[in-house]
């Protein structure tokens, strides 16, 4: 079996698990719903930059909230099973593209519906949208991974947040800057932005590949 | 004895450090008392200016020349802009810091502008030549630029004499200049432990040897000392020559902030296993992790960005003839040896106590 099919193969195993147990999901997809009507209550009126921030925030907890699982949902028995059928990186990457594939759907979602309870003030949509695919892309990468590491830890749901949100605020600050020129419409350096996303996004998969096969062993 | 040569040398270093660093004087400059709030003369005025010296001697020197010039935004002949001097009429010397400067100003600007800056240039027997920027302002009501450049001359005699030991004087820094022996040095330190760190942590993944992975500990703990005080060097510095300690537009101190928080996760991940084999493992695998983080957040980010005060970032020049010159280098590279030597011995006494901690929960 080549690498490539295996990935492929493990994706539609996470994806029909998901299927299996929807409310994973659906909590997930509740948790960004309720959040966003908790911001429709509470402001009157949303500035740009404030839309901004709160996007990011509802953003990033629904990503670590979805990825969490990524390691935890399945015992340690049957995880050893997949190892002994499959490559630890060909598992790795399956979980990093099917979490890239929910992270996108949680945040147009959030795009979606926070665009229509508080009302849209992006002028720049395409550039939003790819810093909203670049986003999901960097949070998938790192929050697996992290996971990954947490879940052979005591207390996994907590050392995820500790551990994953220095890794994110590089990530987390480019994006910003780059949702912001989106905001506003300035052309100004988001190339630049989009650089800096990607190398990150590079090394981390870099980082994923190389050290993983030492994480699963136990 | 003859292994412990490294630490005398480390130790020889720091003094020299310290003592060259903190007794060297600054370069004599002439400074603003005022705080920025620069004189505006008319044309054609005839005005008393009283400059205010740094280490200066003033009363040394028999007597002291002293020009206003004014610099071409537009760049003439031989790739300079032109400069074009209005001498002073008097040089009266009151002390050895305050100069009172009697000069007239002529009728027109050589420049086609309403308001121009004018810098200060002294010529002195003790210091040499001494410039200050924008002294005073020139207002005018019409332009006569042609009128201008008659009036005023375009030479200026000045013989560049040897230069003493001194530090630069600048306007930011000042005294805080000393600082770079300090504050720079820590982050080479911890850069230095936090690489043996990685070191020990690939050792243990290729040998399983429980000792790599108290080694890797160890260094990475010390290396987060060195970063803590590097921050609060950083801080005081920043105080001076910023304002405020630790500004949060600083786009290097909040990958700073960032890769602490990184390292620091690193020892809670550590607590949070009762296996030693494993939670060598585990940290191990995030130590590699956090140090490849390392680079790009203080080295990469900090310099594609598009503001930072840090020199060699956000656009700004690294190791310009300003911020850094031979005489300071003459102390700042051995600065860095003996630090690093510092930084690896107490490391090293760190890995002793920890091998030694181990040894008795062991028994």
């Amino acid at each position: 079996m080549t690498q490539f099919s295996e990935i492929a193969l493990l994706f539609k195993k996470e994806m029909m698990l998901e299927w299996r147990q929807k409310y994973a999901l659906g909590g997930i997809l509740l948790y960004v719903t309720s959040t966003v009507f908790v911001v429709y209550l509470s402001f009157v009126k949303v500035l740009p930059d404030v839309w901004n921030a709160l996007f990011w925030i509802i953003s990033l907890f629904a990503s670590i909230n979805a990825v969490v699982k990524s390691f935890v949902q399945e015992n340690s028995n049957r995880q050893l099973y997949y190892y002994q059928l499959a490559n630890p990186t060909a598992v790795i990457l399956s979980k990093i593209f099917y979490n890239i594939f929910i992270l996108l759907i949680i945040n147009l979602l959030t795009f979606i519906v926070l665009g229509l309870m508080v009302g849209n003030p992006v002028s720049n949509t395409p550039q939003y949208l790819l810093a909203i695919v670049l986003g999901s892309i960097g949070f998938s990468i790192t929050f697996t991974f992290i996971s990954a590491i947490a879940a052979k830890a005591n207390n996994a749901a907590t050392l995820m947040a500790i551990l994953s949100f220095p890794v994110i605020l590089p990530v987390l600050i480019t994006l910003i800057r780059l949702s912001k020129n989106a905001l506003q419409n300035k052309s100004s350096h988001w190339l630049n932005d989009i650089q800096t996303l990607g190398a990150i996004d590079a090394i981390l998969i870099a980082l994923c590949f190389v050290l993983f096969p030492y994480l699963w062993r136990d | 004895m003859k292994q412990y040569w490294w630490k005398a040398l480390s130790i020889v270093l720091i003094l020299y450090t310290i003592f060259l660093g903190l007794t060297t004087p600054l370069k004599p400059a002439i400074i603003d008392e005022s705080q920025r709030s620069v004189r505006v003369a008319k044309v054609g005025d005839s005005l008393t200016l009283t400059a205010t010296g740094y280490n200066t001697e003033f009363t040394k020197s028999k007597s002291i020349n002293a020009w206003l010039t004014i610099v071409d935004s537009i760049i003439g002949k031989g790739g300079m802009p032109p400069v074009y001097p209005i001498k002073a009429n008097k040089v009266s010397i009151i002390d050895d810091t305050h100069l009172d400067i009697s000069v007239q100003i002529p009728q027109a600007l050589p420049l086609s502008k309403n308001l121009q800056e004018a810098n200060l240039v002294l010529e002195t027997e003790a210091e040499g030549v001494l410039l200050r920027k924008s002294f005073i302002q020139i207002a005018q009501d019409s332009i006569h630029s042609d009128e201008g450049k008659a009036l005023w001359s375009t030479e200026i005699a000045i013989e560049p004499r040897p230069k003493k030991f001194a530090f630069p004087n600048l306007e930011f820094t000042r005294e805080t200049i000393r600082n770079t022996y300090f504050h720079v040095p820590m982050w080479f330190v911890m850069f230095t432990l936090y690489g043996l760190g990685l070191l020990y942590s690939i050792k243990f993944l290729r040998t399983k040897d429980l000792s790599n992975d108290l080694k890797a500990v160890s260094y990475t703990r010390v290396g987060s000392v060195f970063g803590f005080l590097g921050l609060l060097t950083g801080g005081m510095w920043a105080n001076f020559a910023w304002g405020e300690p630790f500004p949060i537009n600083e786009i290097k101190l909040l990958m700073v902030y960032t890769a602490l928080a990184i390292y620091l996760a690193y020892f809670i991940l550590r607590m949070s296993f009762d296996d030693f084999e494993r939670r060598a493992r585990i940290s191990a695998v995030y130590s590699i992790f956090s140090f490849s983080s390392l680079v790009p957040l203080l080295y990469v980010i900090p310099k594609l960005a598009a503001v930072s005060s840090h020199p060699g970032n956000g656009g700004n020049s690294s190791i310009a003839t300003q911020d850094m010159d031979n005489y300071m280098r003459l102390v700042f590279y051995p600065a860095i040896i003996g630090w690093i030597l510092l930084g690896l011995w107490i490391a090293s006494v760190a890995v002793r106590t920890e091998i030694l901690k181990e040894k008795i929960l062991s028994r």
